[in-house]
């Protein structure tokens, strides 16, 4: 990362007088991709899985832009599944929750952001498409939760992602991982 | 003066730093996409920067054909402001022209220059920018805005101050200089930068060889003038990284005046020719590279300029205006004493 200097402050002066009351705005967007390794015999076993992952979106992805962001958005949430050199008679069920608390992951915590069902146990050849701003196909996630997501982002605060699934069909025989895709972008406005 | 240079500094530099979002924040991003990339998004977006103040360091020269006497003088400050095309105020991003930056929407392709309007995130095309390596998505940014200054000022233009001394030899000759030692600024000891101009110019009456001379009633005299501008301003002393701006420009002109009471009249037609090199020295880290000298670019302008303008002499005092006609038409204010 390039050091900050005085020197672009006194330009940034000049630059941002320059620009009136109206500033300088930039959306910065990127994707993260948020991987959770699923056990084929705990899932095997259990009713439901869990796993969780701590993320913090704001430090990991945003730090350069963190200090100017104004707001973050949400514009789509995607899966994928990869790892497995097979192709099981399997479906999962998933729930996907958001503890803004950052606890331990388990399957009674968390706010619940999505649930999908029948996901066949296969690796998909493109990401699938879970929650999207575009109003044609905006998917199928809590906005309330996504809200949450964007402010606790805002407020770089950590997260716990956490995904609970459950089998239906022939056992597994090999691990596998759900990829969670969150395409974030982060509005910069500098006054 | 300090403050004369630091708006020359400004104008100069602001290319680099143009504004936050593509500078402090993602000028790492630019060359993590490759240099080639980065050079050739930046020259696109500050060309008006450049180009205009080129343009505008022949500006601002004279205010009348009729050299001083021997040993006359006038001492003379100006600013001139080369007036932006509106064609120059937005480019045409095209994906063949980058190795690995994208626009997002292929269609949505004209991206404000530095003296473009001021647009919000909403309205600007969003750049993608790839990994050289494996091609994949690094990072979605909106394309640099515009300063949107004739949201504020009344002229979107680049300004170009200048100060000049003007001084009588002999057999109607007059030689005009340009000067400002190297200056070093710095900010409670650390060190910022240095500027430095130099500029010569000579006019020289050309009535005297025309027959009939005497019956020709106004002024008519021949001009050449050449300016040179060095400037660095660091970017982190202690890192040893500055821009580094070098510009350069010359005119040659015939120039005739009136003189009634107060007021001359003048107007000038001839060649300008303007060369900025502009270069980001230094090595820059970005989390996977370190990167030498990474932006280098210039500017070349020339044509015909032709120019209008006059003079209000007040005693010791002179206030004049110019409006020169070129790519960049160029206005000037100015004041001086002079004598003789």
């Amino acid at each position: 990362m390039m050091r900050k200097t005085y020197l672009f402050t006194l330009i940034l002066a000049v630059v941002l007088w320059g620009c009136g009351e109206a500033g300088v705005e930039s959306d910065i967007s990127k994707t993260s991709e948020i991987d959770f390794n699923i056990d084929a015999s705990t899932l095997n076993t259990a009713l439901g899985s869990t796993v969780g992952q701590s993320f913090d979106f704001a430090d990991q992805e945003f730090a350069s832009y963190i200090s100017d962001a104004e707001k973050f958005t949400l514009n789509r949430l995607e899966f994928e599944i990869t790892g497995l050199t097979g192709a099981p008679a399997t479906t999962l069920d998933m729930e996907i929750r958001i503890d803004f608390n950052n606890n331990t992951a388990s399957q009674t915590d968390g706010d619940p952001l999505l649930s999908v069902a029948n996901v066949p146990v296969a690796n998909t050849t493109s990401p699938v498409l879970l929650f999207s701003t575009d109003a044609s196909n905006p998917g199928i996630a809590n906005t309330v939760v996504v809200s949450a997501l964007e402010a606790a982002i805002l407020n770089r605060s950590t997260v716990e992602l956490e995904i609970t699934s459950s089998k239906t069909g022939a056992d597994l025989t090999e691990n596998f991982k759900i990829n969670l895709l969150f395409d974030l972008t982060a509005r910069v406005q500098l006054d | 003066m300090k403050s004369l240079f630091k708006i020359t500094l400004a104008t100069c530099l602001m290319a680099v730093m143009a504004n936050r979002s593509y500078a402090q924040i993602d000028f790492d991003t630019f060359l993590e996409a490759g240099i080639e990339d980065a050079n050739t998004l930046l020259e696109s977006y500050m060309e008006p920067a450049f180009v205009g103040f080129g343009i505008g360091m022949n500006s601002g020269w004279y205010n009348t054909a009729k050299p001083h006497k021997f040993l006359g003088f006038d001492l003379n400050v100006s600013i001139s402001a080369a007036k932006v095309p509106d064609s120059k105020q937005f480019f045409t991003f095209r994906d063949s022209d980058y190795s690995n930056v994208r626009l997002s929407n292929p269609s949505d392709n004209r991206l404000p220059t530095l003296f473009g309007p001021n647009l919000g995130a909403d309205d600007l095309p969003e750049l993608t920018f790839l990994d050289p390596g494996s091609g994949q998505e690094l990072v979605r940014i909106t394309g640099p805005t515009g300063l949107g200054i004739d949201e504020d000022l009344p002229i979107n233009a680049v300004p170009v101050p200048m100060i000049q001394l003007g001084v009588g030899l002999f057999k109607g000759t007059e030689v005009k200089l340009r000067y400002i030692p190297e200056q070093n600024f710095d900010d409670n000891g650390e060190e910022q930068g240095s500027v430095k101009l130099f500029g010569i110019g000579v006019m020289h009456d050309i009535k005297s060889l025309l027959p009939a001379d005497k019956l020709l009633p106004f002024d008519l005299s021949l001009f050449v003038g050449y300016t040179s501008l060095t400037s660095n301003v660091y970017v982190d002393a202690a890192a040893d990284q500055f821009a580094e701006f070098d510009a350069s420009a010359i005119t040659a002109q015939v120039v005739a005046s009136k003189k009634l009471a107060i007021f001359t009249a003048f107007a000038g037609v001839g060649y300008a020719k303007s060369d900025i090199d502009f270069g980001l020295k230094g090595n820059y880290t970005t989390e996977t590279t370190t990167y030498t000298d990474p932006v280098n670019f210039n500017f070349s302008n020339s044509g015909l300029r032709a120019n209008v303008g006059f003079r209000l002499r007040l005693l010791i005092f002179n206030i004049s205006g110019e409006y020169a006609i070129q790519e960049y038409n160029t206005y000037t204010l100015g004041f001086g004493v002079g004598f003789r």
